[in-house]
């Protein structure tokens, strides 16, 4: 009878305790542990979180490629920093908006390798040349040279047609990035002839190869590999269009004049010194101009402070009484973003000085 | 009762699990004996052996040129635009051959490329039996007669030949004819002919080796130069480069001569440079031949010998004894050697070829160029090692020298 009293006295203060209760008890926390995020960086995404490849990322993101690159893969991205876009010009991600779409596409797809995730590991050991097929549907090609090989500290040094890899085996969820410290420049069905004659730079080279009959056979097969002079190298000479119009070509050897720049049946990227010097010992190398003495001298050097590479050529002349013949004259080129412009036939690297001046390339005149 | 009751079951129960044991045995048998072997056969054999003497230069001289590494097809089954799409007999992936062909196509066993250094070498097919108390191992069953034989390039990978994108197929760099006996035994060498011009051939040599009475005791060798027409005169920085041709890498005169000098003991050779002084009296500097440089001609050369047992002390079981041949240029021999040991640039007047232990290691201090030892000293029986004498070949091809040592059959082990 006591306990009905209490209970209806009270009835009010327990359905208040209820009630709070009942509220309290509805508050329940989030006990589930996070999931990891398993779409972690795939090549577009990397690319966008990655401030050095700002550039490149706008450059993916105007030609929209960026979703496919998220995409399943697996892809090796042949990365071009920033630097290397501020050295052909580009400074600002409005600033591809001037480039026509479709080449820039195509640009960007030659440094995509799909289905391929191809790490340093994968080349075969001092592979020179080893063909790879690129998301543009052309081929590229890479050299690998390793220092010390076996060794517990092996260096290798990974060229994509004459671009250093900087930094080597990013790993990315749908494949690799390889970073490269220069766009490759490749120039589809061009030939190297044509290349120059697309090129205002070159018109003097161009009319100076025309005049001399060198010209015609540089749309031929090849392989040709041309150290171009550039307009500027001819003018500090004094040398411009007009004076090659007015040239005498009976006067002059054409093939040491402007035939000194072409190597014949080669093509050579400006990083294959690096490659053959370190897997074959082979710090000079010289060539033989086509049918003649002559003879040229292709270094290429990196130096300190930048170490950059850069190149340079030495035309020689024979001496009976110097083994090492005597020097015609030196060029040296070291804008890297102007060397490794691959054609179908060969390649062109700009050259900022001339090797031979005509009064150099005389006829020898019979003095008897 | 109860006991010849539990013998019975015993027996029973043996006799049920024997008849069951039969049956699963009789099961097997009738399951396994389904398999069909084709055991390939081929009626009119020749034995053929597959060398590409190409020695390719990784410089940037030669980065253009195309690398010889071959796909060798014999009697091609041809497209309408006359493009092989198979053939009788493959022999892919045919690289440059090695400084050593050994006597037995070992490499098989411990090689993980497909990368064939002879053929068929590596190549899973039929090849010779013992003949004449040779082991023709190293050469493969080819039909006699009449085939059709052409020598493609491929791009060095290891994707078979035929299964190469369309583009990559195609490149001949040889397509000929030849006329085989049937049984008879062939070496076949792919050459090239010419240094300046780049021009490529072969040499389809008839062996006789196996048709000479040959001595069990005595070593025997022949030489030839299939070097390239101009390639010890043209100049050092195109030609290859290799430590273990060094005196040979600049390429041999068109005539040189060949003298033999045997020395006591390999293993002192190779760690004591005073060596020189430890040659076996009567084989100092022994005139053995003269060898004319000639990539055109199949003609075997004569085989020439020297004892197994040179060294008076040996025991007749083993010997530490190992060859040195000098080539020099007529005129020079080694009493009137003009170069010093240490000597590279010889304007190929001098050359000097080392055998001894595996051709791995030089002769200490020496700028000869290094192959293994020709008397084989191996295992047998109660002796460890034993040495038994074989019959060689040496082909001095542009800046390379390479030993083919022929299999001869020895006699059983003794235990």
């Amino acid at each position: 009878m006591k306990t009905r009293q209490y209970i209806s006295r009270h009835i009010f203060n327990l359905l208040a305790l209820a009630s709070i209760l009942f509220l309290f008890g509805c508050e329940h926390e989030d006990f589930s542990v996070s999931q990891p995020n398993e779409q972690i960086r795939p090549a577009g995404d990397f690319i966008k979180n990655n401030y050095d490849f700002r550039l490149f990322y706008a450059a993916l993101a105007y030609t929209g490629l960026i979703e496919e690159l998220n995409g399943e893969g697996p892809f090796t991205v042949l990365a071009v920093g920033d630097k290397a876009f501020n050295e052909i010009g580009i400074h600002r991600p409005s600033d591809f908006t001037q480039l026509d779409r479709d080449s820039l596409r195509r640009a960007l797809q030659y440094h995509v390798l799909v289905n391929r995730r191809l790490l340093v590991a994968d080349l075969p050991t001092n592979g020179v040349d080893v063909r790879y097929e690129t998301w543009s549907g052309d081929q590229l090609y890479a050299s690998i040279i390793s220092f010390s090989p076996g060794s517990t500290t092996p260096i290798n040094d990974l060229y994509f047609n004459g671009s250093k890899v900087l930094r080597k085996d990013v790993p990315l969820a749908n494949g690799v990035l390889q970073v490269i410290d220069k766009m490759m420049k490749y120039h589809k069905s061009k030939t190297v002839k044509d290349l120059l004659e697309s090129l205002p730079q070159y018109s003097v080279y161009v009319a100076g190869l025309k005049k001399f009959g060198l010209w015609d056979e540089l749309g031929q097969d090849g392989p040709f590999t041309i150290f171009a002079p550039n307009n500027d190298a001819f003018a500090a000479q004094g040398i411009d269009l007009e004076t090659i119009n007015d040239i005498n070509t009976s006067l002059y050897e054409g093939n040491r004049l402007f035939g000194a720049y072409i190597m014949y049946g080669k093509h050579y990227f400006i990083s294959d010194r690096q490659v053959f010097a370190a897997i074959n010992n082979e710090f000079n190398f010289n060539i033989k101009l086509r049918n003649d003495e002559y003879w040229l001298a292709f270094q290429a050097t990196t130096e300190w402070p930048d170490w950059l590479l850069k190149y340079s050529i030495t035309l020689f002349k024979p001496n009976p009484n110097n083994p090492w013949g005597d020097v015609v004259g030196m060029a040296n080129s070291s804008i890297r973003s102007r060397f490794d412009h691959l054609c179908e036939n060969g390649l062109v690297h700009d050259l900022e000085a001339i090797v031979i001046l005509p009064e150099q390339a005389m006829k020898t005149q019979s003095t008897e | 009762m109860s006991i010849m009751k539990n013998i019975q079951d015993k027996e029973m129960k043996k006799h049920i699990s024997y008849r069951i044991g039969l049956l699963t045995c009789g099961l097997l048998w009738l399951v396994s004996a389904c398999s069909k072997v084709d055991y390939t056969r081929m009626d009119d054999p020749a034995y053929l052996r597959v060398f590409n003497n190409f020695n390719y230069a990784l410089n940037m001289e030669e980065k253009d040129n195309k690398v010889p590494f071959l796909c060798m097809i014999i009697n091609p089954d041809l497209d309408a635009a006359g493009k092989p799409v198979g053939g009788e007999i493959i022999g892919d992936f045919l690289n440059v051959r090695e400084p050593y062909a050994p006597p037995y196509p070992s490499h098989i066993g411990s090689s993980t490329s497909a990368s064939n250094p002879e053929y068929p070498g590596k190549e899973n097919v039929l090849v010779g039996p013992i003949l004449n108390g040779f082991d023709l191992s190293s050469w493969a069953q080819v039909p006699a007669g009449k085939i059709h034989i052409m020598f493609m390039y491929r791009p060095k990978n290891e994707v078979p030949y035929f299964k190469l994108e369309s583009r990559l197929q195609g490149d001949v760099m040889l397509d000929t004819v030849l006329q085989l006996e049937s049984k008879e035994v062939y070496t076949l060498h792919l050459l090239q002919r010419d240094f300046k011009t780049k021009k490529n051939g072969m040499v389809l040599r008839k062996e006789n080796f196996h048709k000479l009475s040959l001595s069990d005791s005595l070593l025997y060798v022949n030489f030839y130069n299939y070097s390239a027409e101009g390639f010890w005169q043209a100049d050092a920085s195109l030609k290859p480069s290799s430590n273990l041709t060094t005196l040979f890498q600049q390429g041999i005169r068109d005539k040189m001569d060949v003298f033999l000098t045997l020395y006591k003991d390999q293993e002192d050779a190779a760690t004591n440079m005073d060596f020189y002084f430890d040659y076996l009296p009567g084989y100092k500097g022994k005139y053995l031949t003269s060898l004319v440089r000639n990539s055109q001609s199949d003609a075997v050369s004569p085989y020439l010998s020297f004892p197994l047992w040179a060294n008076a002390s040996d025991d007749g079981i083993r010997t530490k004894v190992w060859q040195r041949f000098d080539f020099f240029t007529p005129g020079m021999d080694p009493s009137t050697n003009p170069f010093g040991r240490n000597d590279l640039d010889t304007k190929s007047n001098w050359a000097a070829l080392n055998c001894l232990l595996n051709g791995k290691v030089a002769a200490s201090r020496d700028n000869g160029a290094t192959l293994p030892n020709m008397i084989v000293n191996i295992h047998s029986g109660m002796n460890n090692p034993q040495s038994f004498a074989t019959v060689n070949t040496i082909e001095v091809v542009n800046g390379a020298v390479y030993l083919t040592t022929i299999q001869r059959k020895y006699p059983s082990p003794i235990y």
